[in-house]
């Protein structure tokens, strides 16, 4: 089990070390894409990560990426959508990792399982992460036909204050 | 809301087979005016008019109450080893997550049922005292008795590896926690007004309020937070978590 998880932790880990430069969001904020090695990046993800908290996602800035979605984790905790993005300078792709909240808060708010396969081509806007590593928080999707799907910000409290209470 | 129908069907035939009293059938969300105050069976959901976390409920800092000693434990401490990060559940903290809980009542225990991590915990309201045993335990033991029309909770024996906050803010064996439950909104709002007394950790009572909003049109979903936690700490960190790291697969064989 333990190893199963750490394939996947390695595979898809958003403080993956990087070999980018500065690379073009489409909103045409240049975000540093900064090279930590494997290292110093296990370092912050042990001392800049605790469970469930989103400290370290820049929410001052949200960005909005575009490309074409590689897998859609419908799990708890959380959600991720694995997006790969077109990068100028980079020979193919760089996969991001778009953490979500969980499937139980998406589900509630109107989201299915299947909502983003596999091909996709979508924009997402994203809190991206303060390193500079290719991830962030989801805030909304933005489908090709237009279509919009708020993720919420993932500071609120999901209190349903606003729904119905029958 | 079958499946929360059927959860509750199971776990009063559970508490039917331990010799309780089998508990009332499930109520709708009462009318105004036509509910029973004793009543707090139902779905609930926290509510952002809740006081709760890293300040008490005047919105002072909860640091500020440490003693000098869990003021070190807490400074020593490294967040990324919070143990919900390796998918632990605790209470109270369990009672703050974004999740509904459900509450299933019969004359002798309360259960609240939570949808995070599918755990729970038993208010025990036979009128028992404290068990005499030494066990620990990361949701606390609880006994539960009416006063009016409000439930009041105590719940001591913790584990002292649980955590009261993510910050590290320790938890001791013998803090004790009161709850005071109570219905208002004609029903539709349940306020449990904890208060938090810990000699070892606080020096003074820490008091809170949190607010459910009741979601009967919703039901308890599957939370298995293992399934997908990338938080895992074990695979990160050398020494203490990562001692059980896999080191050595074939050791596992």
């Amino acid at each position: 089990m333990f190893l199963r998880r750490r394939k996947l932790c390695d595979a898809k880990n958003p403080f993956k070390a990087l070999r980018g430069k500065p690379v073009n969001i489409c909103s045409g904020r240049r975000v540093l894409l900064l090279v930590p090695v494997l290292v110093a990046a296990l370092a912050f993800a042990v001392q800049g990560r605790a469970h469930h908290s989103f400290s370290m996602f820049d929410r001052e800035h949200p960005v909005t990426i575009s490309g074409t979605i590689r897998e859609f984790q419908w799990v708890n905790p959380h959600t991720w959508v694995q997006i790969l993005v077109p990068t100028p300078g980079k020979g193919k792709p760089v996969e991001w990792s778009i953490e979500g909240r969980s499937p139980n808060v998406l589900a509630r708010r109107g989201w299915k399982r299947t909502e983003l396969k596999p091909g996709d081509k979508v924009k997402l806007t994203i809190y991206p992460l303060l390193d500079g590593s290719p991830g962030g928080a989801i805030v909304r999707v933005i489908f090709a036909d237009g279509r919009e799907l708020n993720a919420d910000t993932p500071t609120a409290v999901d209190t349903n204050e606003e729904g119905p209470r029958k | 809301m079958m499946r929360s129908l059927f959860l509750a069907a199971a776990m009063s035939g559970m508490v039917a087979c331990l010799g309780c009293v089998p508990a009332p059938p499930h109520q709708a969300t009462p009318a105004a005016g036509s509910f029973d105050p004793r009543n707090l069976q139902g779905l609930w959901v926290i509510s952002n008019r809740s006081q709760r976390g890293y300040r008490d409920e005047n919105l002072q800092p909860l640091k500020d109450y440490l003693t000098p000693a869990a003021a070190k434990t807490r400074a020593a401490i490294d967040v990324a080893l919070d143990p919900s990060a390796r998918c632990m559940t605790m209470f109270p903290r369990q009672m703050g997550w974004p999740y509904p809980l459900q509450i299933v009542q019969t004359p002798a225990v309360t259960l609240v049922l939570f949808e995070a991590d599918q755990v729970f915990r038993q208010i025990h309201t036979d009128g028992r005292s404290w068990p005499d045993t030494d066990e620990q335990r990361w949701m606390g033991y609880s006994i539960g008795h009416w006063e009016g029309d409000t439930l009041v909770v105590q719940t001591s024996k913790f584990n002292p590896a649980a955590w009261l906050e993510a910050d590290g803010t320790p938890i001791s064996e013998n803090t004790m926690i009161t709850e005071r439950f109570r219905l208002t909104d004609a029903g539709r709002t349940l306020e449990n007004l904890m208060k938090i007394e810990d000699p070892v950790v606080f020096t003074r009572p820490v008091y809170r309020k949190y607010v459910y909003n009741l979601r009967n049109d919703w039901h308890l979903m599957e939370y298995f937070c293992a399934e997908g936690n990338r938080d895992n700490v074990f695979d990160q960190k050398e020494g203490q978590a990562g001692s059980l790291k896999l080191s050595k697969p074939a050791a596992r064989e």
